[in-house]
This record gives structure tokens, sequence and C-alpha cells, in this order.
């Protein structure tokens, strides 16, 4: 039983049954966010007004000027071929498609998402979950759903400013601070530029969002009131979320792009 | 023995398992206006069964009656209802980080009543002035005392009108100077018909109120891993 293959075959099948917790949460997530949506509204607005705050207007102090270091840095790089490449094309195609969301998605991980685990894995361990359960309260309803709508609405958000910031902010250094010609470069981004590639944005923003909040919420309403299990579980989440994030950017953009 | 119409709550076969506590099976009915005391040298095992009553356990086995309604523990939604009506007067209990004590007192009504402009109820204040907390409801939870906090949550817990109140070692969540408060309000309550268990290691706690029986422990209930039986 102790041989590689057991091994392998029970790791295999706890990492299984992990998954299909993950999904049995999103899906009581999502059917409580369903059932009597009205429920509670004034206290879940409330909480995803303070989620937005927390994740996407507190974070532009950092999405800022990182989306125009990244921005100037692509642009420093490739400047020097835009005889040779279509430098509209290449920062579309790194920009919005591939970094714009993945770094958005990595500064929500790092800044929010662990936040959250370590909230929520605290208000289990200190009995605040029982409390509201005894005052009649769903935690899911008061907890989740505003985690939820607040992170995922931010990551979208922040991924719109981090593009915006990546392209014009990363031309406006490049003009300010080099000799570099970037005559045709707001052209050229406007002629390659498609629909397509900004709702693909989108969606990858969108599904980074619902994985990020469903994966954190899910290791702090599992820390079983130990509060050792507080940093083991909150590790696990942000590992975990920035690999389903690389699995489904690459998922997308296979899907839609070749 | 009470007529079943009075029963409120009524467990059969129960067994619960909590940290490699086990406990049960238990047969237990408590009826209106019955004030039982728990009887054990361990306070973990009286918090284990109070816990269970407060149906924060889910039951390995057993049924768990409410008013003759028996509970669905399989999904924790259906619960939620009863717990409501169920008073657990505990210090292991707590209120919510991030709020005042204020918004904690009123996040029940909050969440019920749908709104967020609402003021403390007359009754409310009432018992904050007699527990002493008026002038600290402002407070954030992380700044107040474990006095206050552990006030502040029989407030809450009162402020259900519960038609169970189980009550864990009350000299340990009000300060000496308002324990006569909180016996007072424990009267009322089994005068009003309201039934009561109570854990207290005080004597003197005890003495001040006059339990109508004592949880009968006949070896039905045991613990496969607990320093004693309860």
């Amino acid at each position: 039983m102790n041989s590689i293959s057991g091994i392998v075959g029970r790791q295999t099948l706890t990492y299984i049954t992990h998954l299909m917790n993950l999904l049995a949460f999103a899906v009581k997530l999502f059917r409580t966010m369903a059932s009597a949506p009205l429920r509670g509204r004034a206290v879940v607005k409330w909480g995803i007004v303070e989620q937005i705050y927390f994740t996407a207007v507190q974070a532009l102090f950092l999405i800022v000027p990182l989306s125009l270091l990244l921005g100037s840095m692509v642009l420093l790089q490739f400047a020097k071929f835009a005889a040779q490449i279509d430098l509209g094309k290449v920062v579309v195609i790194l920009i919005i498609r591939e970094v714009g969301p993945i770094v958005t998605a990595m500064l929500v991980i790092l800044r929010s998402a662990t936040a959250v685990t370590i909230e929520i894995s605290y208000m289990n361990v200190l009995n605040e979950i029982e409390s509201l359960e005894m005052a009649g309260i769903d935690p899911m309803r008061l907890l989740s759903i505003p985690r939820f709508i607040g992170i995922t609405s931010a990551i979208l958000c922040l991924f719109i400013v981090f593009d915006v910031g990546a392209i014009l902010g990363g031309y406006g250094i490049i003009l300010l601070t080099t000799s570099i010609p970037m005559g045709n470069y707001l052209p050229d981004i406007a002629k390659a530029i498609t629909a397509p590639d900004i709702v693909i944005g989108l969606v990858k923003a969108l599904l980074f969002g619902i994985v990020i909040s469903v994966v954190t919420l899910y290791h702090g309403f599992e820390s079983q009131k130990r509060v050792t299990n507080i940093p083991r579980g909150t590790s696990k989440a942000s590992i975990e979320c920035f690999f389903y994030c690389i699995v489904i950017n690459l998922f997308v953009s296979g899907l839609f792009y070749f | 023995m009470a007529a079943d119409k009075n029963i409120i709550v009524s467990i059969t076969d129960y067994v619960v398992e909590q940290n490699d506590c086990r406990l049960g099976p238990l047969d237990l009915s408590i009826a209106a206006g019955e004030f039982l005391v728990i009887d054990t040298e361990f306070p973990e095992h009286a918090s284990f069964l109070l816990r269970t009553l407060a149906t924060l356990v889910r039951p390995l086995q057993g049924t768990y009656r409410f008013m003759g309604t028996p509970l669905r523990f399989s999904n924790y939604q259906d619960i939620l209802e009863y717990k409501k009506r169920i008073g657990y007067l505990s210090a292991g209990i707590g209120m919510i980080s991030n709020r005042t004590i204020m918004s904690n007192l009123l996040l029940p009504r909050y969440y019920a009543e749908n709104s967020l402009s609402l003021a403390l109820a007359p009754e409310t204040e009432n018992l904050c002035e007699r527990f002493g907390l008026t002038g600290r409801l402002l407070r954030q939870v992380t700044d107040a005392t474990n006095w206050d906090l552990r006030t502040a949550t029989i407030i809450r817990e009162l402020m259900k009108h519960p038609d169970l109140l189980l009550v864990e070692r009350p000299e340990e969540m009000v300060p000496p100077g308002t324990r006569t408060v909180l016996v007072d309000i424990l009267q009322q309550a089994i005068a009003d018909g309201k039934p009561v268990i109570l854990f207290s290691r005080d004597r003197k706690f005890l003495e001040r109120l006059s339990p109508t029986g004592r949880v009968e422990i006949t070896g039905g209930m045991c613990c496969k891993n607990c320093p004693d039986r309860l």
C-alpha cells in the first residue's frame, strides 16, 4: 500500500474529493444567492460595498503604479522592434489578453483573498459564525455573498483599470522619459484591438473572480475551529487560487484563440 | 412529567460527537416552566450538552424535536429558524469583531427587517441600561472588554425572546456588580413559563435561583475519550 502507485492513487483521490467539495461549496453559494434573494439584502449590500472598497478602491494605489510600470516595461522592450513588429498587436496580446487578467488576479489574491480566508477562519475559530447562526442569520448569505460579489466585481474593475493604465500610462511614460519614436502607437492599438479581445479579457477576469472567492471562502469555512489551521488554510487557498487562475487563463486562451 | 403539549424540546436516542468526545444516547424532555440545572464535574461536558441543545452540534443519530417539530440537520439553513428561538447565554458565543457593539445588537434586525436605519428597541435600551452598557455601545468589538462583550451577548440572546434559555456559567458572563440583574432576568423568565437549563459552578448563584430539577444522567450519556463520564 505504500508503493509509489498507492501514494499517487491516494493523493489523486484526495485531490478529486477536494475538487468535489469546492464544487459543492460553489453550488451551495449559488443556490443561496438564488433562493430568497431579497432576504437580508440591506446587510448584504452593505457587505458588498465594504468588500468592493477593500478589494477594488484600496487596491487602486497598487494597481495604477503597477500598470504604469508593466505597460512602460512592455513598450520599452518592444518599441525597439517597432519597425519589424506590429506594436499595437503585441500590446493587445500581452496586456489585454494575458498579462492584464493574471496580474489583476495575482494582486487580488495577495491583497484580498488571503485576508478573506484569514477573516472567515478567525470568525470560525472565535465562534462568530455560530453566533450569527444563533441569531437566525445565514452565514453563507451574510458572509459569502458579499465577498463573492465584491471580489468578482472588483477584479473586473481592476482589470479595466490595469489595461487602461498599462496601455495609455505606459505610452505616456515612454513619451515623457525616452526618445523612442511612438508615432503610430495609438492608431496601431486602435487597429489591433477587437471586441472579442475585450470580451475574453472580461470573461477571464470574471472566472478568476468566481474561482478566487469560492476557493478563499471554502478554506475559511473549512478551518475547523483550530487556530493552527489558519496559516495552512490561507497558504493553501492562495496557492490554489493562483494555480486555478493560470489553468483558466490557458484554457480560455486555448478555447478562443486556437 | 409535564404534559406533551408543554414540551418545548425533546431529544430521543440522541448521539453527538465533537473533538473525540461522544455524548449519548440521550433522552431528554424539557417542558415549559422547567428550570433544570446540569450537575457535572467537568464544565466542558455541560458546555457540550448545552451546545447540543442549542442545535450547534449535528447528531450522529437520534431525533431532536422543537415544540413537536423534528429538526432536519442535513441542511443547516433549515435549522436557523429554530436556533433563533433558543437563547444560548455563553461566553463561548462571540460577537462579530469588525462591528461596534451596537451594530452587533442590531444585526439580527438589520437582517430580518432589511434596513440599516434602525435604532435600538426601547426594550434593548432598557437592558443595556440595567447592565450598565449604554455608554459603551459605540465601541468596536475589538476595543471592548470581555465583560462588555459577554453582557452584549446576553442582551442579544434575550432580545430574541427565546422559547428556551440555555445558560452556561453565568457567573463568568456578567461582572459581579450586575449579577443581580441577570438573576432577576432568569427568575422572570422562569416565572413567565420559559424553560431554562443552566450550568454554573458558583453555588451562591445557584442558591439565588430555585431549580425544579436536574438533568438526569443515568448512564445513558457517556464520553468516549473524556476524563470521566458526564
